[in-house]
């Protein structure tokens, strides 16, 4: 089993992809320290710094960015009461009050602790359960993988946001600009109006770098804050915690690391949910509840260590079946089709090297976060001085070499435009733009696989029910599709009769 | 508020989804196929959507509860239409003078033009961080990561 492992170590202990690591976890760390700033988006610009480096330096480096940036968050988040991305929120509870009460350096320390623990559980579960999962799904046929795009599309849409129908939205405006280009199967020219740009379709590194890094520019510069934050709330008392006084979270660090790696490999539940569940879970099992909500260092500590639980865990279903969970594993899967891999059950079989040496990667800049995180903390919460107003004017430019950088093409460039503006109107409209992204990913794959399955089976639908494995997951998409409809019926209806 | 964002955003839906139907009848069938579902299920999607702001009657159902979490749909469409469009024409300029001017002059420019118009009125700090910027993006992508970008004024074609 761990032969695979063994054989990749030496790839990735080089200096070349340890030093990328070590960039991707101190640029992640940064931008997740920036609210307003996800690991999606720091992974997505920074996607095409790595198209001309080997595959283990550059998936190392967006290893390292996802890692840091999942810790990066707890900075404002702690200092500020601002989640610097969307699984820190749950960190507000009791990172600020810490704060308020002249614990802000511990409160970071805790919350970087946690993170890293988290981070090491999260990665070693994806070393375990990849490789067999991965084996499993070579027996796939294409109901399979039709069943698995439908289950991941379904149970993001439904699950990601308050509105399941917005949620479907989103899925149906990916699964069109998927559809852009020529035709797979009978090379027709879909929506391409003549244009040879439209040929191939809409390139997934112009669709992201426009979704996610485009609105945060443009909903910063409409507020156009002209002061970052003041030195003054950004100054660390030296402390020192002994070892002894890390024991007290064990407890709290099992149970929150078991529920971040199981809510990361459902698709659609993301950290912010794994976050929630920890901190109530570490409230009920508290001889002290009342003091949750008012600087407890165990809330820090669940709520730190669940969101990075699911870090390595969400990856799972992205590199075993090329079905990504959530955003940022679309991202990743992107990063990994960008260096010529494509995802899935084949990527063990034809990049044993690159998958293995990736897995450690997200291992090692867990511990690289921790000693990073441990010694420059003073320094990364600097990056809260730079005023909202310039940091949305540099954002564009760095955003803009990503998308140029695909083909060496300024019509790209007015695609990451359009997309970000289309971005910008679906966050004012509560629209997730996650379902999105997954969908271009899974659309085709949907596409190919139906239309593979019909031709084989003499355009018969009854194939895709007929394999037990099929039959599960439509079943599994049905509860996905009807669960929250039943939860909405009876909250009407608790609230009617009340 | 909430209400005419969702019954404009629906009705945009619906036309663009009608406009992208009527491209499929020049489709041969079978490429048409996915389409046909996608754009269905949307237009469909886009109708349920605007008759649900006409079901809503709590104000909760309205998205009125939403000004208390925070929610995009609680304000208006917009914060500040004036710096929305003020930093939107910066954009198309910035993309126009990249393809005529290069990308480091056309972002240098960007950077500052964008924050004075915004109203930072630091104008060293801004000319500062630009220079740094550029220079930055220009170490990383151009010398380490040898990325071609397109050609300055004064570069030979």
């Amino acid at each position: 089993m761990f032969d695979p492992f063994i054989t990749a170590l030496p790839h990735v202990l080089t200096f070349e992809v340890l030093f990328a690591m070590v960039i991707g976890v101190i640029g992640g760390i940064a931008f997740g320290a920036l609210p307003g700033l996800t690991a999606t988006l720091g992974i997505a610009v920074l996607i095409p710094v790595t198209f001309s480096l080997a595959p283990l330096t550059g998936l190392g480096m967006i290893a390292g960015i996802y890692q840091g940036a999942m810790y990066g968050g707890a900075i404002p988040a702690v200092l500020l009461r601002i989640p610097g991305t969307p699984a820190a929120i749950a960190t507000t509870f009791d990172g600020f009050p810490m704060a308020q009460q002249g614990q802000a350096a511990y409160a970071l320390r805790v919350a970087l602790v946690s993170s890293a623990v988290g981070g090491v559980v999260s990665a070693i579960v994806l070393m375990t359960l990849a490789p067999p999962l991965s084996e499993f799904a070579l027996s796939f046929g294409p109901a399979e993988y039709f069943m698995l795009a439908v289950f991941g599309l379904a149970s993001i849409s439904v699950l990601l946001g308050a509105n399941a129908v917005k949620g479907l939205l989103s899925a149906c405006f990916g699964l069109f600009v998927g559809i852009v280009g020529i035709d797979p199967m009978t090379g027709y020219e879909r929506y391409t109006f003549d244009s040879m740009y439209l040929i191939s379709g809409f390139d997934m590194v112009v669709l992201l770098t426009g979704l996610y890094a485009i609105p945060p520019a443009l909903i910063m510069a409409e507020k156009a804050i002209q002061h970052g934050v003041s030195g003054d709330v950004l100054i660390l008392r030296k402390t020192h915690t002994r070892l002894s006084e890390w024991l007290i979270f064990w407890k709290t660090w099992v149970r929150s690391s078991v529920i971040g790696v199981v809510i990361g490999i459902i698709p659609g539940a993301g950290g912010n949910i794994a976050a929630f569940m920890a901190w109530n879970e570490a409230k009920r099992a508290s001889k002290n509840p009342e003091r949750f909500g008012k600087g407890e260092p165990q809330g820090l500590a669940a709520a730190e260590c669940a969101n990075n639980g699911d870090s390595s865990t969400a990856l799972i279903p992205a590199v075993t079946l090329g079905i990504p969970g959530n955003a940022v594993s679309a991202v990743i899967l992107g990063g990994l089709l960008v260096h010529g891999m494509q995802p899935g059950p084949g990527l063990f079989r034809d990049n044993p090297e690159v998958i293995y040496g990736f897995m450690i990667e997200m291992l090692l800049t867990a511990i690289i976060m921790l000693v990073l995180g441990r010694y420059g903390a003073r320094l990364f919460i600097q990056v809260l001085r730079i005023p909202p107003v310039l940091l949305s004017t540099m954002l564009v430019p760095m955003t803009f070499i990503g998308a140029y950088a695909i083909q060496n093409s300024v019509f790209d460039i007015w695609m990451c435009l359009a997309f970000g503006l289309i971005g910008y109107a679906m966050e004012k409209t509560d629209i997730p733009v996650a379902p999105a992204v997954l969908a271009v990913i899974l659309g085709p794959m949907a596409e190919v696989n139906l239309r593979r399955g019909l031709l084989i089976h003499q355009n018969d639908y009854s194939f895709l029910i007929e394999r037990p494995i099929s039959l599960v997951i439509l079943l599994l998409t049905i509860l996905v599709c009807v669960f929250p409809m039943y939860r909405a019926l009876r909250h009407r209806f608790r609230t009617r009769h009340a | 508020m909430t209400l005419d964002k969702d019954r404009i955003g629906s009705l945009i839906v619906f036309i663009f989804c009608a406009v992208a139907w009527t491209f499929l009848d020049d489709m041969p069938a079978e490429a048409a196929f996915f389409p046909r579902l996608i754009v269905g299920f949307a237009m469909a999607l886009s109708v349920i959507w605007g008759f649900s702001t006409l079901w809503a009657h709590t104000p909760e159902q309205k998205g009125d509860a939403d000004a208390v979490d925070g929610s995009a749909s609680a304000g208006t469409f917009m914060e500040n239409p004036r710096n929305f469009a003020v930093f939107s024409a910066c954009l198309v300029a910035y993309i126009i003078l990249i393809d005529t001017i290069g990308y480091f002059t056309s972002s240098a420019l960007f950077v500052i033009g964008a924050s004075l118009l915004l109203g930072y009125r630091r104008p060293l700090v801004v000319v500062s961080t630009a220079a740094a910027f550029v220079l930055f993006i220009y170490v990383v992508f151009v010398v380490i990561f040898e990325r071609p970008l397109p050609l300055e004024f004064f570069q030979p074609q």
